[in-house]
């Protein structure tokens, strides 16, 4: 093919631009090539300063997730073929829902804070010695952790959660879902820790089952799927009298970078 | 804050500062914590992008779950034999003996490998590993490892410092003094001061034009552990993986896991003959990866490629449900990247730039360099794999010596008794040093230094070499680095990729210096280091590793050294190998 293809970005350098602004880039396409090819070849051809995340190039790292042609994807799982019917071109934005740094690079520390606050890790039923012998697990219950462990930390589903873009504070989809990969291990007895970040106004109540998430998931983990089961577990917890209610809201967080 | 040129830095402190944010990183960065002292991590990326994510095969651990026969002293054959003897036989045996644990491990903190119909963790052939022997996750168990090692560094509460790239490292009177760095987000400049540093940086594919690794993978740390004093070991053994996608042009170079041949996927050329007969018809698509990957380069010269310039993996046979299972990423990576669909087509593959032997030299039990207080494990250290690596061997290695450098270096740390200094001076030389790349008015581009050092590197230094290549290659690297010294890169100290390439290029060319020179030195084949010019293996370079350390004008200076000697317990674990005639009797 060999096509030029006019790739419109936007373009922002906080400390040398009053705002930020389109630019347009002719970029030679052959067939095959993904969003990202044709960002490395401006970068290399044209603008050595154009800032984005990228590293893997395969979908398995999830830096490079931006807005191509108004949707949330992997640049390097995308096809400019794919995209530019649409609208004859290419156009890239950063990622929504998150502080602008530069070009198409976000400030994601937001986001790595509300993944710790759901104490992300398997808390065994008991403590284990360092000598015994890993237990046995089902085939069908590894299935269903194994594709929620899936999960990419790309930021797609938090770009493109409706909530996470009027509520600063709701935890999103990748907490989340994080969140029901271990309440849902068979080895874990965390969900006395977890409650009370999960059963929040911030936390699973506020997922409005949109189902953006799940749509826009670049690994296709039913994700609004994981976060309605978490609800059910949380209500099961309250009305067994394990818990109490959820009216206290959480303190919010700055969203200034912690050093842990 | 203190003013240095017009800039400032923030100070930081820790007990050990680990560089580096994969497996080898992380698992160091668990050690450190878990005995109490203050450990900082900082990655050039984001956490969990580190290249440890694309691992895909497997693990290998003699956890012997589905081969009774299998066991720690066979796994250690068998790397032994794979590595061609020059790899240090202390490593490999604590790699086998300790891979188990570090597997089981992995479990209790929450990480969810295949299971046995039993329920037991399942373990996968592959390529030279003489039981079925590698515990995985589908196809991808880099990065279920590594989602494991940051769910615990989350818990454990290490700190954590993503986009922060390190450009020198510190020395005082007794041991390390600390690192600069700077910022992405910001490109303010940060100086870490820690008595004990973990060297945990990968390795350094993107010297070559095809390679399966990350952009992260430029070989800061071997730059940066060269300056400051360490010796490098066995730079000319480069493993270039059999099985990369070479369709279309923007993949070429992705891996094609080992497991399609694990998992019974077999080769064909253009003609449709199953050509691995004609190089190891006994184990024919399960050869060492030296091997087959020369059978496909050997297959293409030969006039009998594929369109593209490969040979054809075939995997079909097993059908769709079977390799759906198996091999989920593959199905998908092939779809979405090249729309074949393998359950129903053949992949088209060709070698690619896969990981690095060599490395920083580090004693057996410590990862200790010869600069006090550093340290190195996984990929950036040399020692483990010798003339080729083992697959499986790689996740191992990052979790047993992770862990190993986080232990020594927070033994030492705990043992230094002084906070270590570093002098104002040195900080504003190496600001100014790191900031002459923005202030070059006109200059040569980085991205296409960049692009000639991996055409330079793929045809002098690449899976088939020659002393008059070599020579030739050598000489353009070294007018390359004169080039460096001029790099421009526009724009701000804020995100500027330009700016970060031309730092990662000072390493890249030293270290695509270092494998040509070495590649000269060593006058046989062995392994992945393949001459025509010395085709046959030579008993006595069988007992040599080529070793370079940095002059008092801080030019490489070679020499060889003695292979590690084998230990009477580790001869009588060798012996079965004296009857096996693929392999060369240990000495």
């Amino acid at each position: 093919m060999g096509s030029d293809v006019l790739f419109q970005v936007m373009r922002y350098d906080p400390r040398r631009d009053v705002e930020p602004y389109w630019a347009e880039y002719p970029v030679a396409v052959d067939d095959g090539d993904t969003v990202l090819m044709g960002l490395m070849r401006i970068r290399e051809d044209i603008d050595g300063s154009l800032a984005f995340r990228a590293s893997c190039r395969s979908g398995i790292c999830g830096s490079d997730g931006m807005v191509i042609n108004g949707r949330s994807r992997l640049a390097c799982k995308t096809q400019v073929a794919a995209v530019v019917s649409d609208r004859g071109r290419v156009v890239l934005e950063p990622l929504r829902n998150l502080r602008y740094v530069k070009d198409l690079v976000v400030d994601q520390t937001p986001f790595w804070q509300k993944f710790r606050r759901v104490e992300p890790y398997l808390m065994p039923e008991e403590p284990r010695s360092a000598a015994e012998r890993p237990m046995v697990l089902p085939q069908a219950e590894f299935d269903r952790l194994s594709k929620a462990s899936d999960c990419i930390f790309c930021e797609i589903c938090y770009s493109e959660c409706p909530i996470n873009g009027v509520d600063r504070g709701f935890l999103g989809p990748q907490a989340l879902i994080k969140a029901f990969r271990f309440e849902f291990d068979p080895r874990d007895d965390g969900a006395a820790a977890r409650y009370a970040p999960l059963s929040n106004v911030e936390g699973a109540w506020r997922c409005r089952t949109t189902f953006n998430c799940t749509d826009s998931c670049p690994k296709g983990i039913p994700i609004t799927e994981g976060i309605q089961r978490l609800k059910r577990k949380l209500v099961g917890e309250l009305l067994s009298g394990m818990q109490p209610a959820y009216r206290t809201p959480m303190p919010v967080e700055s969203p200034e970078e912690t050093s842990s | 804050m203190t003013a240095a040129g017009g800039q400032a830095w923030e100070t930081l402190r820790h007990d050990v500062l680990v560089i580096g944010a994969g497996g080898a990183g992380l698992r160091a960065a668990v050690a450190v914590s878990e005995v109490g002292l203050s450990v900082g991590v900082v990655s050039k990326s984001l956490l969990g992008k580190a290249h440890t994510v694309m691992a895909e095969g497997g693990v290998a651990a003699a956890l012997g779950h589905l081969d009774a026969e299998d066991s720690p002293d066979v796994h250690f054959r068998d790397t032994m034999k794979s590595g061609h003897f020059v790899n240090s036989a202390r490593m490999a045996e604590l790699l086998t003996a300790e891979a188990p644990e570090r597997v089981w491990e992995l479990e209790r903190w929450g990480a969810v490998f295949d299971r046995t119909p039993a329920g037991q963790i399942l373990q996968r052939a592959f390529g030279a590993h003489s039981y079925r022997r590698l515990c995985h996750v589908g196809d991808h168990t880099g990065k279920e490892l590594l989602r494991t090692l940051q769910n615990r560094v989350t818990q454990l509460g290490v700190a954590f410092y993503p986009e922060v790239i390190v450009t020198r490292l510190f020395r005082d009177d007794s041991g390390m003094a600390g690192a600069l760095a700077y910022r992405r987000v910001d490109g303010r400049f940060v100086l870490l001061r820690a008595p004990a540093i973990v060297l945990a940086t990968g390795g350094w594919g993107r010297v070559y034009a095809v390679t399966s690794n990350s952009w992260e993978s430029t070989g800061d740390g071997t730059a940066l552990a060269f300056a400051a004093g360490a010796d490098l070991m066995d730079m000319e053994m480069v493993q270039f993986h059999p099985t990369g996608m070479v369709w279309p042009p923007g993949v070429r170079g992705l891996l094609v896991t080992e497991g399609v041949r694990g998992e019974g996927g077999i080769l064909l050329n253009a003609q449709g003959r199953r050509f691995m007969a004609d190089y190891d018809p006994k184990r024919m698509e399960l050869s060492s990866r030296d091997v087959v990957a020369r059978a496909i380069y050997q297959e293409v010269q030969a006039g009998r490629g594929t369109p593209h310039g490969g040979a054809r993996l075939d995997i079909t046979a097993r059908g769709a449900a079977f390799i759906s299972r198996k091999l989920p990423s593959m199905r998908a990576q092939f779809l979405a990247l090249a729309d074949v669909d393998i359950t129903r087509e053949a992949m088209e593959v060709a070698p690619t730039c896969h990981y690095m032997m060599g490395g920083v030299r580090v004693d057996p039990d410590t990862c200790a360099t010869r600069v006090p207080g550093l340290f190195a494990a996984g990929e950036v250290a040399a020692g483990l794999h010798g003339a080729n690596r083992l697959g499986g061997n790689s996740l191992a290695d990052l979790l047993v010596f992770g862990k190993r450098a986080g232990d020594a270096a927070a033994r030492f740390a705990a043992a230094s008794v002084h906070l270590p200094v570093v002098a104002a001076s040195e900080i504003e030389e190496e600001v100014a040093r790191v900031l002459a790349p923005l202030r070059q008015p006109l200059g040569p581009s980085p991205y296409g230094l960049h692009s000639a050092l991996q055409e330079v590197m793929t045809r002098c230094g690449g899976i088939v070499r020659s002393g008059p290549g070599l020579q030739n290659g050598l000489q353009q690297v070294l007018e390359m680095q004169e080039r460096a010294a001029r790099l421009a890169a526009p724009g701000g100290t804020l995100y500027n990729p330009g700016w970060n390439l031309a730092l990662e290029l000072d390493a890249m060319l030293l270290l695509g210096e270092a494998i040509l020179r070495s590649a000269l030195e060593r006058t046989e084949s062995r392994g992945a280091h393949y001459r025509t010019d010395f085709p046959e293996e030579d008993a006595a370079w069988g007992k040599q590793n080529v070793v370079i350390t940095r002059d008092r004008g801080g030019s490489p200076s070679l020499r060889t050294v003695p292979v590690a000697a084998v230990t009477p317990q580790q001869q009588r674990v060798l012996a079965p190998l004296t009857q096996d005639v693929t392999g060369r009797a240990p000495s």
